[in-house]
């Protein structure tokens, strides 16, 4: 008996060759740093010097019905902020700032910190209305107050999750674990890459990664072309992917030659698909080097660009991300996802609360974002992107006070926050939704993640129940099993 | 005296459905192998009969007796019901009979034993096809069978000739009658087939008004003028799965608009003999109630445009634009207009030229950012169902726009980072279905636009961030103003 699983393994060890263990290596850090798109190119047989193997792997990418976006900025807000400070104006929260939460409402909830009675906590930010469409902004958000008739706030959004890895993932996969593939890998997957020199899902990370980490922009069980591309905002935009020291194009370009030759020599041998994606990859790659470093490049802009943005080139900043998503998109990239991991206030200690800290982070992100609005609508690139921003979750109505002091916190909430959308053919200054008095509950108008993401896809012209992926003996879907489409909202 | 089914009753009778399709089954196979037998060739089957008549008689006494535990659960009209549970359970006792009969006869043949048998058995079998017709009525609805049937045979059956239900088209809105001619129509197709005398689901119909105003088994199921109280609207209202949601999960739902109409009904009163003139009617419900005077009355010529067919451009037309290095795709699956984007690298110039073949189908043009210049405008007016149109960052100047003057449909114009100026854009004044124009980075200036915009009214300009903030700073000044007169 034991001889037997001897040579069962001995016989599995002699077939995995020093080629398969590489193509194995290969895919999977390749794929990270590569992530290419060039399979899906909607316009692959216009292109130039396009392989014919582009072609063969290019699948059909005309969306259900024709959308009126067909790009999207994402800006997460990783952390959570808080809703009540920045949107969701609630004056009877303010008269009962300080008194005991009633027990009724903590009835069956779960709170990631607050034990306990805790008390409430009155908003800290001044709010007045705002545009012609009169919404309430706080001061925190000077900048952007000005936006609010270009918007559309969704007041009542509701989350399952209340820990932050968690949501994060809920919010950009639709399931609460590892594993499913990110809302950008589901566009990318679907609608393919409207540049054949960039990947069709950028991602930019300002602050820390969030805390779930490089899977929310995984590609999940979808090919794994259509991951998410890591773009950073100082050094190379991409790692490894400039040339080696004493390696010049003409030689980088003659080696992904002789590797492409050999690899459709297997192709031919093997008809592995994957090799098809390989060989792709490579040649995006190879047109990244010249594109990538091109559209990162923001020191092309003009002064005036750099002041209404705050941009700092060269640094890793909320404000470069932003006029790199304006960048990207404008070179035809589907799907740009910020996050910006600064917004967890709990007033654990100083510097930490819904107060100070709230409003440094405010800060960062006020100018830029709106900043980016106005650029995209000069642009007239507004009409047909579709941004998008939040956290993962809210926050509570009540004060933390984990560490018992009075540091003006507030804790995880996922009943009821603010996130606001705009262009890509969604109203504007239009206010969807409403939470109870003191912003704990929506009483109308209340959207599940699986509805936002399911409005997302109807904005770019995709059915969030026909887009679908079949995987371990069934289909799956980014809205797994719920989700509709806010319609409400749609201009 | 309220009197209460207990669950276990109610959860035996659902499988009444299940049982009922074995005797029937099972009586008809002995009924054919019956009359089989009597042939020399099949003689054979003669000993199976009994056997089979058994399980059939025990079967029918098994789903009889569900039936009548399913119909302690109410909503079904009595009369239906009645006739099929008597129906029902004289197929099971003529069942018990013919068996009794069949088993008598095959201890001592006796031609009259036969002959009592043979009657007893087809009567059996006409008893059981009215039992079950009748049940299928009870579940489907009386019309069910014959709702399809061609006329000739309607005329032999002695129906009515089938009339053909249209969506009532109302002509003159303010005459239409508010239940009659709009409400009804939407209770007749989404929730009469289960609320009517055959079929009383809650212990509710809907077909007439004395039926509606009567409610059900939670009473009356609308409080005029009151939509919150009305359970009518909160259960349309209810998430689709939720238990009391209305019309049940896995029907056809009502469509947004069809749930506005009804609670619009409800808050006035519920009146059954108004004009929609004697009622209240604000901007939302108007625009409702256009659409049922003309289904496109909400939409604008460019929506219109674009729902409306056009042929498909030939494949090998489009190959062949692809190979000239013209980027063509429909604007989704299966809809034959056309997106045409123009490579960044190249000029529309010459490429607008090959447009040619697919001028019907083209709607979108994106020639932006590209070294296109005025020439290429020169081909657009061939182009008359083009909604939108991409020129920013290209060489166009005033004179190219003097080519857009008559395009029907523009509705999307981008001249961002071109040459145009105040006297050029003058000519864009015919355009009666344009709604965007962007003019950043232009020499146009905002004296130009607003001549422009006052022969347009409905057009959106954008002039950059520049000017939208001049715009901005007016309208938080008014707001302020207006908050402090408050």
């Amino acid at each position: 008996m034991h001889n037997i699983i001897e040579e069962a393994q001995f016989k599995v060890a002699t077939y995995n060759t020093r080629r398969h263990f590489l193509r194995k290596c290969m895919s999977g850090l390749g794929a990270l740093a590569l992530g290419s798109l060039s399979g899906c190119d909607p316009w692959s047989s216009a292109k130039q010097g396009a392989s014919s193997h582009t072609a063969e792997t290019a699948r059909s990418l005309l969306t259900h019905f024709p959308g009126k976006a067909k790009n999207v900025i994402f800006l997460h807000m990783a952390g959570a902020p808080s809703q009540l400070e920045l949107f969701d104006y609630k004056p009877t929260l303010n008269q009962l700032d300080g008194k005991d939460c009633p027990t009724s409402l903590l009835e069956g909830k779960k709170f990631a910190f607050i034990k306990g009675v805790p008390q409430m906590l009155g908003t800290q930010a001044k709010f007045q209305q705002h545009g012609q469409s009169g919404a309430y902004v706080s001061d925190y958000l000077p900048h952007f107050s000005k936006m609010v008739d270009e918007v559309t706030f969704l007041k009542a959004v509701h989350t399952d999750e209340f820990n932050h890895a968690p949501a994060q993932l809920f919010m950009h996969t639709g399931g609460p674990r590892l594993g499913r593939p990110s809302m950008g890998s589901w566009v990318s997957y679907g609608l393919g890459s409207e540049n054949q020199n960039l990947p069709g899902f950028v991602v930019l990370v300002s602050g820390s990664e969030p805390s779930a980490g490089k899977s929310i922009w995984g590609s999940g069980f979808l090919p794994t072309i259509h991951q998410g591309v890591q773009c950073r905002s100082e050094g190379d935009p991409v790692l490894y992917l400039s040339n080696p020291g004493d390696v010049d194009p003409f030689l980088r370009k003659r080696s992904i030659d002789i590797i492409n030759e050999i690899n459709e020599q297997e192709y031919i041998e093997s008809k592995d698909p994957e090799i098809l994606t390989r060989i792709s990859q490579y040649e995006l790659a190879f047109r990244m080097q010249t594109s990538v470093p091109e559209v990162m490049n923001i020191n092309e802009e003009p002064q005036w660009i750099h002041d209404m943005y705050g941009t700092q080139p060269g640094k890793n900043a909320f404000a470069n991300n932003c006029l790199l998503a304006r960048r990207l998109v404008e070179n035809g990239v589907r799907f740009v996802q910020l996050f910006d991991r600064r917004w967890d206030t709990h007033g654990a200690g100083p510097n930490n609360g819904v107060d100070g800290a709230l409003k440094n982070a405010c800060q960062e992100i006020d100018k830029p974002m709106s900043a980016l609005l106005k650029d995209l609508k000069q642009r007239g690139l507004l009409d047909e992107t579709l941004v998008v921003w939040g956290g993962e979750f809210g926050r509570t109505p009540m004060m933390e006070a984990r560490s018992g002091a009075n540091f003006k916190g507030r804790d995880h909430h996922g009943d009821a926050f603010t996130m606001w959308m705009a262009g890509g053919g969604v109203k504007k200054g239009f206010t969807h939704g409403e939470t109870d008095e003191i912003g704990f509950s929506g009483i109308s108008g209340r959207v599940h993640i699986h509805d936002l993401q399911a409005t997302i896809l109807h904005q770019l012209g995709v059915d969030h129940e026909r887009l679908t992926y079949h995987f371990q003996g069934r289909d799956f879907r980014l809205t797994d099993v719920a989700g509709k489409v806010v319609k409400e909202i749609i201009a | 005296m309220e009197q209460t089914t207990s669950d276990l009753v109610l959860f035996f009778g659902r499988f009444h459905p299940l049982i009922l399709h074995l005797p029937i089954g099972f009586l008809l196979i002995a009924f054919v192998l019956e009359i089989l037998s009597r042939f020399k060739k099949f003689e054979a089957y003669k000993p199976a009969v009994g056997f089979v008549l058994l399980l059939g008689a025990f079967s029918a006494v098994v789903a009889a007796a569900l039936g009548l535990m399913l119909a302690q659960g109410g909503g079904y009209g009595e009369e239906l019901l009645s006739l099929h549970q008597w129906l029902g359970i004289a197929a099971a006792v003529t069942a018990i009979v013919a068996w009794l009969l069949n088993w008598q006869a095959a201890k001592q043949a006796s031609p009259g034993l036969d002959k009592a048998y043979v009657s007893v058995l087809s009567v059996m079998v006409v008893v059981l096809m009215a039992a079950g017709h009748y049940g299928g009525s009870l579940t489907h609805g009386s019309d069910y069978l014959t709702q399809y049937m061609p006329n000739p045979l309607r005329a032999v059956a002695g129906l009515e000739p089938k009339i053909e239900k249209k969506a009532v088209v109302i002509t003159d809105l303010p005459e239409a009658q508010v239940y009659h001619d709009i409400i009804y129509p939407i209770l007749d197709a989404r929730c009469v087939s289960c609320h009517n005398p055959d079929k009383k689901k809650g212990e509710l119909m809907m077909h007439t008004v004395e039926a509606l105003q009567e409610g059900g088994e939670n009473g009356a199921i609308f409080v005029a003028g009151n939509t919150e109280e009305s359970d009518m609207i909160k259960r349309v209202l209810l998430p689709e799965d939720h238990d009391d949601h209305m019309p049940p999960e896995g029907k056809s739902q009502l469509t947004d608009e069809q749930v506005e109409l009804l609670s619009w009904w409800v808050a006035e009163g519920a009146p059954f003999d108004k004009k929609v003139a004697q009622v209240n009617v604000n901007d939302d419900i108007q625009k409702v109630l256009n659409t049922l005077v003309d289904p496109n009355a909400n939409k604008t010529e460019v929506e219109i445009l674009l729902a409306s067919e056009v042929k498909a451009a030939e494949e090998q037309t489009l190959s062949q634009l692809q190979q000239e290095g013209v980027q063509v795709m429909p604007l989704a699956a299966e809809v034959n207009w056309l997106q045409v984007r123009i490579p960044l690298s190249k000029s529309g110039d010459s490429l607008v030229q090959t447009l040619q073949p697919v001028a019907e189908q083209l709607t979108w043009l994106d020639m932006g950012d590209t070294k296109t210049t005025d020439q290429a405008l020169t081909a657009i007016p061939k182009f008359t169902k083009l909604t939108r149109l991409h020129l920013e960052n290209t060489q166009v100047t005033d004179a190219g726009l003097q080519h857009l003057k008559d395009m029907p449909y523009l509705e999307y114009l981008n001249l961002y980072g071109t040459q145009v100026s105040d006297e050029g854009i003058q000519q864009l004044k015919g355009l009666k279905n344009l709604r965007k124009l962007y003019l950043w980075q232009t020499q146009a200036t905002k004296e130009g636009v607003a001549q422009l915009q006052q022969a347009l009214p409905q057009l959106e300009v954008n002039m950059g961030v520049e000017f939208e903030e001049e715009v901005l700073n007016t309208v938080q000044a008014n707001l302020k103003e207006k908050q402090e007169q408050k």
